[in-house]
């Protein structure tokens, strides 16, 4: 039993940020995304053991994760973020130029479907393949290949996209 | 990955960035521990249900505790400041966070986006800020966020939930000390035309609006500073109130301030209760106010008078209008000083003041009032906007 909570533990510490950075994309909120990967983390720990018998515990989590945040969204959840006190942090560089690139990002995002967004994200983003992708959402790698031209074709045409890749080109 | 997967790919990771915290396994036994809870027999449902609100009854039995305002806060360590020097590389006026104590510049500040023009800004309290940002038409205004550390430090700008409101001209703003609701002025594209209040819940993004268009007697309120009390269930409104129908059609108070209570509802000023109108404090004719402010108690207001010599700061009764305690004395009639604005803090004790000396020269004055003394601040020239 100690030892499966000691394997969680260390499971937590090691993907609770590349979780987290998913989570931000598929909700453009930190304090959300932050809510996701608690919420998804609290879902599997009590059936850990099980998991690691019988699933590779990252597609597991993210699966709990995408069907978490598919919840929220079918049930227009928009309570409060749930911050107190506001993340205090330096100010290395142009904050304001970071806030311009994460709305604009948010802003394409925002024009593709739920499961486009969730393609998009962990197939680009965390580079998974299409047969992972498939077993986290549940369908068959034909599904993911079409969402994915589907999505990649949408961002094809808007406008702000060419933009800030040419920014992020400079 | 093709070329297109590639760059997506750097932009992702560099809009994203590193999560401000960790999730850590002590919040995960907390979560599992509250969902056993929430899962678990209808029974205990039940219990902890009556348990609550038991609890709640009792907690609500007595008289609840007012805020007490004799309590002295800590002097704010650093203020927010955006005076009209232009910065060489931008062209637009520098928005800065600076140290009470050296003046120096310890954080930075400008609008992201297309909504470029700083022309507001409050302090929920010592830590948390508001700035609001428009577009150079004014008609679009997007209000953001941003946290001063305990060493002056800004960070975590972001954009307030419900803070983009469009179509109006907006003016000055507060927000609540946990920073959960923001009021401000707002109204038809044409400068200095405020005819509404809009109260942000910064958590849910909801807008309550407070109308001003005709109050009693033919009477137009234009809201110049707002305040909140008693934890941002009153929301005090200083202005003036001119006549709708143009000068002379009506008998106007002048400037004047209302309190309304329940901030979150909204509805109509007029429904609010007046604390007191400039005729208590100056002769209208040849004085007048610019700015009030009420404590957070409600107990207190602060303004001051202009054009009849010496300007002064004055504490008055939230119950009767009159003043209860003179804050500032300056000038006098050979060497007048009238004050542009006053800006308390969150805890109310502290004042931020800036105004003009006229005497052989014209000095610009910006400093704090502390035991009846004006304690200068940097820069020394006009300043457009200083909370803290």
């Amino acid at each position: 039993m100690q030892a499966g909570v000691d394997d969680f533990a260390q499971f937590v510490e090691a993907r609770q940020r590349a979780l987290q950075r998913t989570a931000w994309l598929l909700t453009g909120d930190w304090a959300l995304a932050e809510d996701l990967v608690q919420t998804a983390l609290a879902r599997t720990w009590p059936r850990w053991e099980r998991i690691l018998r019988r699933d590779d515990p990252e597609i597991y989590v993210r699966r709990v994760m995408l069907n978490t945040w598919f919840t929220w969204r079918r049930r227009h959840w928009r309570a409060e973020t749930a911050f107190e006190a506001l993340p205090d942090r330096p100010a290395p560089g142009d904050l304001a130029a970071e806030v311009e690139l994460r709305q604009m990002v948010g802003h394409v995002m925002a024009n593709l479907s739920h499961r486009q967004r969730c393609v998009v994200v962990l197939r680009i983003f965390d580079d998974l393949s299409e047969a992972q992708v498939a077993q986290i959402l549940g369908c068959a790698v034909g599904t993911v290949k079409s969402t994915m031209s589907q999505a990649l074709a949408k961002l094809r045409s808007e406008p702000r996209l060419a933009e800030l890749m040419e920014r992020q080109v400079q | 990955m093709n070329e297109m997967e590639t760059q997506l790919s750097r932009l992702f990771n560099a809009a994203v960035g590193e999560p401000p915290k960790d999730v850590t396994l002590r919040a995960i036994r907390r979560r599992v521990i509250r969902r056993r809870l929430v899962l678990s027999v209808t029974t205990t449902a039940a219990l902890s249900l009556a348990v609550a609100v038991g609890l709640a009854v009792s907690a609500n039995a007595g008289p609840r505790p007012a805020l007490n305002h004799s309590t002295r806060a800590s002097e704010p360590r650093y203020y927010f400041e955006n005076d009209f020097m232009e910065t060489p590389q931008s062209g637009r006026p520098e928005t800065v966070v600076r140290s009470v104590a050296t003046g120096a510049i310890t954080g930075r500040i400008r609008c992201p986006g297309s909504h470029r023009l700083l022309h507001a800004a409050a302090a929920a309290n010592d830590q948390t800020f508001f700035v609001a940002c428009t577009t150079s038409t004014g008609a679009a205004t997007r209000i953001y966020r941003f946290v001063v550390g305990k060493s002056g430090q800004v960070g975590a700008l972001q954009p307030v939930r419900g803070g983009a409101i469009g179509g109006v001209r907006t003016g000055n703003m507060a927000g609540t000390p946990t920073g959960s609701q923001l009021a401000i002025t707002a109204g038809p594209p044409v400068a200095g035309r405020t005819s509404e209040v809009i109260v942000v819940n910064t958590r849910s993004g909801a807008h309550a609006i407070w109308h001003a268009i005709m109050l009693r007697g033919g009477v137009r309120f234009i809201a110049y500073t707002l305040s909140f009390a008693d934890s941002g269930r009153e929301l005090a409104a200083f202005g003036f109130a001119a006549c709708a129908r143009g000068p002379g059609t009506c008998r106007s108070p002048g400037e004047e301030m209302v309190a309304v209570t329940n901030a979150a509802r909204g509805g109509r000023l007029a429904s609010g209760r007046v604390i007191f109108t400039e005729a208590q404090l100056v002769n209208p004719r040849v004085g007048w106010l610019n700015t009030a402010f009420i404590s957070p108690d409600g107990s207190s207001v602060v303004t001051a008078t202009n054009g009849t010599p010496p300007m002064t700061v004055y504490q008055i009764s939230a119950t009767t209008g009159r003043p209860t305690r003179v804050l500032l004395k300056l000038g006098g009639v050979r060497k007048r000083v009238n004050y542009r604005f006053i800006s308390p803090d969150a805890s109310g004790h502290f004042l931020l003041f800036t105004g003009i000396q006229f005497s052989l020269h014209v000095n610009e004055l910006n400093g704090w009032i502390s035991n009846g003394k004006l304690l200068p601040l940097r820069p020394e020239r006009e300043i457009n906007i200083e909370v803290w």
